[in-house]
């Protein structure tokens, strides 16, 4: 005749699985997220719509002193800005980076020159590669060069693995950035850290480069 | 005479500090116009402006427009990216600190973007107070994205900044965590397996809580 | 107060009348989550999304019926996908992978016939039960549930579920005598 509670050793097993320790914290996350829905918390949404906007005007000091007027003064100080970078982009020398083995958040590679440090801070040439066999087309795009998918092409190297590589001189900081097959196909870089912002519904890569400026 | 000269050069040298950042103002505009709508150019270079006043990073926001742009999408999708950014870049910097460096924000920005509390950020700045947390960040945004849980994510980065984990230390990390995925494991146990073998992990470490409460997953 | 007042106000969305619901099941729904994927991770995600999902489902709850049942009905179906999906993962996982998850303690010691721990032996034996064979042991045994709520929760019939914890006992005996007439 069987125990009407059960088979005891079963019983006894059941005991023991009884004795789990509740974990606080784990109650915690889930108030947490569910708190979070119910209020409707998200990334804060700043109004910047009652911001009042400012056109940067450049300050001429005490008006009346001088007789340069505004335009020809931009167009000097253009002129001069142009200038400086001009000489930066002389002294860019392409320089191979690490192998391309080396980890994709940050790529070291020789700073380029002291020109380019005045003109604007630390450029570094990176070097970026997509295996690709079958694209007859690769092209770089990012936020360096406005996502324009003419503007940077890859070269398709010559030994014939598919590999497809250029290399840009980028400032310090961080850089998001995708491939585009062909025309058509937006890819993110599979050896690189993913850009969690998806504006697009598509995703982009991140490249970190050293230094940086404070803001 | 000497005067004079010496006059027009200090002119010129202001002239050239305080028209650098319009020359940027002005290639940005150029940009935006060239590439967009005129009425989406206008709003967009709007808020930009509008967080330029606010002393954010303006290049990703731009940047953000142009690939917009570039991916034919919709005007009204564009602005709501351009507003959206603003709000996390904005979030991201009243934790981060005004010293911050513009990829820390940017990369602020986009983990809180990603879902991750700005408390979390608040505790990394507090665990890596001297160095960038921009490949941090980053590494944790990635993670995110692969879908690692938040507070696995949040607290495994936390974990190795408190370790004094280097910039490389956090690159590998996530490659290995990304590659263990690829292979099939699950993300949460992949991130907590290589957590351990982060450089001055110690067994003590493993347990260390995060100080403040993550949610699980992020909001949908 | 009583599981239908917090659910009434639950279901207009007050989230602290939840939070007592949360707390009151919670150790269930973890307990049977952690027995059946067998990580605590998993476990944990398990559960969360019950929750969040008895949260949202909670306005077209019909309050006539019982809320545990309806909530470890929505658990069950969660555990039953997540050990799917993970299913699918396994199969290109390298096996010595599996075998540091799977096994209960946190040292990878694991629950071998020489183990000390009698909670470890135990865990083992129950997680060596088949799917269907370790929820109906799990319900009846570990939550003491009654066959009637059982066949709601799991959509079986009660003979069926008497069946199905019959055969688990079954396969426990030998590893349980093992483990407690040593």
């Amino acid at each position: 005749m069987s125990d009407p509670r059960g088979d005891p050793l079963a019983r006894r097993a059941a005991e023991v699985l009884r004795r789990e320790q509740t974990d606080e914290r784990a109650i915690e996350r889930v108030m947490a997220a569910l708190r979070e829905r119910a209020n409707g918390d998200a990334p804060e949404d700043v109004d910047v719509d009652h911001v009042t906007p400012s056109v940067a005007e450049p300050a001429i000091p005490a008006a009346g002193r001088f007789s340069l007027t505004t335009w020809p003064a931009l167009a000097a100080a253009a002129v001069i800005f142009a200038i400086g970078l001009g000489v930066g982009a002389a002294f860019l020398a392409p320089r191979e980076t690490r192998a391309i083995n080396a980890d994709g958040a940050t790529r070291e590679a020789a700073p380029v020159s002291e020109a380019a440090n005045a003109a604007g801070g630390q450029s570094q040439l990176v070097e970026f590669v997509l295996v690709a066999p079958r694209a007859a087309r690769v092209s770089l795009v990012g936020e360096f060069n406005g996502w324009d998918a003419s503007a940077t092409p890859m070269r398709h190297a010559e030994r014939g693995d598919g590999t497809w590589s250029v290399s840009v001189p980028l400032g310090a900081g961080r850089h998001v950035y995708a491939f585009v097959i062909d025309n058509s196909t937006w890819v993110p870089d599979p050896q690189a850290p993913l850009a969690p912002e998806q504006w697009y519904g598509e995703r982009n890569s991140v490249v970190v480069v050293s230094g940086g400026p404070r803001s | 005479m000497t005067f004079i000269v010496f006059r027009r050069l200090t002119t010129i040298a202001a002239l050239v500090t305080f028209a650098l950042p319009t020359c940027r103002l002005a290639a940005q505009s150029a940009q935006l116009s060239a590439k967009l709508p005129r009425e989406t150019a206008l709003e967009v270079t709007r808020l930009i402006d509008s967080a330029r006043a606010l002393s954010l990073p303006t290049d990703p926001l731009v940047g953000v427009a142009l690939e917009g742009a570039n991916r034919h999408a919709s005007a009204e999708r564009i602005v709501r990216a351009v507003r959206q950014y603003i709000g996390a870049l904005h979030s991201a910097r009243d934790v981060l600190g005004d010293g911050a460096l513009d990829a820390e924000v940017v990369s602020g920005a986009g983990a809180v973007l990603a879902g991750v509390n700005t408390s979390v950020l608040r505790e990394l700045r507090a665990a890596r107070p001297k160095e960038p947390l921009t490949v941090p960040l980053v590494v944790l945004a990635d993670l995110v994205a692969r879908g690692v849980p938040l507070d696995t994510a949040s607290r495994a980065v936390y974990v190795a900044a408190r370790a004094r984990a280097r910039d490389a230390d956090f690159t590998l990390l996530r490659r290995f965590i990304e590659q263990d995925i690829s292979a099939g494991a699950s993300p949460a146990a992949a991130t907590s397996l290589r957590l351990r073998n982060v450089p001055g992990v110690t067994p003590e470490d493993l347990q260390t809580q995060l100080p403040v409460t993550v949610p699980r997953r992020p909001n949908p | 107060m009583t599981d239908a007042i917090l659910q009434a106000r639950a279901a207009e969305g007050d989230v602290e009348a939840y939070s007592v619901l949360v707390r009151r099941y919670y150790s269930m729904c973890s307990r049977i989550a952690q027995r059946m994927l067998r990580d605590p991770e998993d476990a944990e995600d398990a559960v969360q999304d019950t929750f969040l999902r008895a949260f949202r489902a909670l306005p077209r709850f019909d309050h006539r019926k019982v809320f545990r049942a309806w909530l470890l009905r929505i658990l069950i179906n969660q555990c039953r996908t997540h050990a799917l999906k993970r299913r699918r993962r396994e199969r290109r996982l390298p096996r010595d992978e599996i075998a540091l998850r799977d096994t209960p303690s946190s040292d990878g010691n694991g629950a071998s016939a020489m183990g000390h721990d009698e909670r470890e032996r135990v865990v083992a034996a129950v997680e060596a039960l088949e799917p269907l064979l370790r929820e109906a042991f799990l319900l009846k045994y570990v939550e003491e549930l009654e066959y009637k709520e059982m066949a709601e929760i799991t959509g079986a019939s009660i003979s069926a579920l008497k069946m199905r914890v019959k055969r688990a006992c079954e396969a426990l005996r030998p590893r349980l005598e093992a483990i407690y007439h040593e």
